[in-house]
């Protein structure tokens, strides 16, 4: 060992020798190896070496490595082989897509709910805003008769006197949501008018509000009831129809591809 | 030789198209076997179990080249038949007194029918053998690098891939086996042609 010339010399020397040397560090190296005895006699020495090991001849085969039947097992491809990937694959497929279109109903759903509180505050501003003009609010409360007899509870009574909440409505006159100290001008206005508004009838506001827009009150029970069987029958399919074939099918993918893979193992 | 489409044969069973690939590699694959083992039967050996090996882990083959991917089985079978030997050391029974089976200077199937120069035959046994000792003398992973660099001529990024090792250490590893080499070398000065004497007046 020459110990004028390191090991990252040597590194280096050996790299030049298989043109693995970059531009940069070639020409340094070049230039070193012209001006430095020891380094160019290690340069040569490796060239002799390489030119040495090159010239080494190559020995001829003296019998034949191909491989017989005999020798080694016979690979055969299973006819399920084929089948077997295919439904693999399907399944699999199937599989992502129920996977992704559970996933966008989630995502809706959370975008909604994110949503409806916005919406619902930016209508109670305007609405609030209208409602400035003329300093009241007024909320009608809405004749509940049907629902309450098709909704299982005590049925109403329909002596005139009671104080159910089938008698029908009268204008209810609340202060405003977002409380302000009043002004003259609204405790006027705030006084409760000797009349409903003519065309202010359940009816008809039934159809208007959109927050209790519900039909005619002898269809309310009705409605509710349809559309309560729908949804509860359609969410308890879903509940046990999705997750269920979701299983069968990751378990039917996992399973075909296990066996194909044992099966494209086996010798 | 459509490589790709033996190898996909190969996978379907046909041993034929294997047979194929192995015809095209074995030769390469016998001499890496010779200089990793230095003897003529330990080479066919680990040559023959190396393409057995090859044939059934041939699904483990990933693409890319397929003989740094042959080279890799034989190398394995080189250290598995070295670590094999040394466990259980064998006595040659016809007197050969290193042990390991018919050396490389006896192969006379394998000198060059159109050599007519007696002198020049010699001088290349002579540097066989003493590169050949010297070569024995490596570590094994040392051994494997520049064997396939400087003889079989494999490029930096197939040694990576033969030996399942990254091409830093590659560079570095055969930096330091070549240097070794060298200094074993010099100590056959007198028995190498002049040409590759390593310490040489115009050296000097």
């Amino acid at each position: 060992m020459n110990p004028q010339v390191s090991d990252r010399d040597r590194e280096q020397l050996s790299a030049l020798l298989d043109s693995h040397l970059p531009e940069k560090e070639r020409t340094e190296l070049e230039r070193r190896i012209a001006i430095n005895p020891e380094l160019q006699k290690e340069w040569k020495q490796l060239q002799r070496l390489k030119a040495a090991l090159r010239s080494l001849p190559r020995h001829k085969i003296r019998r034949s490595y191909t491989l017989s039947p005999g020798s080694v097992p016979v690979r055969k491809t299973s006819p399920f082989l084929l089948p077997l990937r295919l439904v693999s694959g399907l399944a699999s497929a199937a599989l992502v897509i129920l996977l992704a279109f559970d996933a966008t109903v989630i995502m809706r759903s959370v975008s909604i709910g994110a949503a409806a509180p916005a919406a619902a505050s930016e209508a109670m501003m305007a609405e609030r805003a209208a409602d400035q003009n003329t300093g009241e609010i007024i909320q009608w409360v809405t004749p509940t008769l049907e629902i309450f007899g098709k909704g299982g509870g005590p049925p109403p009574s329909t002596d005139e006197n009671s104080t159910n909440m089938a008698v029908p409505a009268e204008p209810q006159f609340e202060a405003p949501l977002y409380a302000e100290p009043p002004t003259a001008e609204s405790q006027v206005s705030n006084a409760p008018p000797s009349e409903p508004p003519a065309e202010a009838t359940p009816e008809a506001f039934a159809e208007d509000s959109p927050i209790l827009g519900i039909p005619a009150p002898e269809d309310q029970g009705k409605v509710l009831e349809y559309e309560l069987k729908d949804a509860v029958s359609q969410t308890a399919s879903n509940q046990v129809f999705r997750p269920a074939a979701e299983i069968f099918l990751l378990l039917l993918a996992i399973s075909t591809a296990v066996t194909a893979v044992v099966l494209g193992r086996r010798k | 030789m459509d490589e790709p489409a033996l190898i996909r044969s190969a996978l379907e069973g046909d041993l034929n198209a294997f047979n194929r690939l192995v015809i095209e590699y074995q030769e390469t694959a016998f001499n890496v076997a010779l200089r990793m083992m230095g003897d003529v039967p330990s080479a066919e050996d680990a040559a023959q179990t190396a393409f057995i090996s090859a044939y059934k882990n041939l699904r483990q083959y990933r693409g890319g080249s397929f003989r740094a991917w042959v080279l890799r089985m034989v190398t394995n079978a080189c250290y598995d038949e070295l670590r094999r030997q040394k466990r259980r050391p064998t006595i040659s029974l016809d007197g050969d007194d290193d042990g390991e089976g018919e050396p490389m200077e006896e192969t006379g199937w394998a000198a060059d029918p159109n050599a007519v120069d007696p002198q020049s035959d010699m001088e290349k046994a002579d540097l066989e053998h003493a590169i050949q000792h010297c070569l024995d003398r490596l570590p094994e992973d040392f051994r494997a690098v520049v064997i396939l660099a400087d003889i079989e001529g494999l490029d930096y990024e197939e040694i990576a891939r033969t030996a399942g090792t990254p091409l830093g250490t590659i560079k570095s590893r055969l930096a330091r086996a070549r240097f070794k080499l060298r200094d074993c070398l010099k100590a056959f000065e007198e028995l190498l042609p002049s040409r590759y004497r390593l310490i040489n007046e115009d050296i000097e």
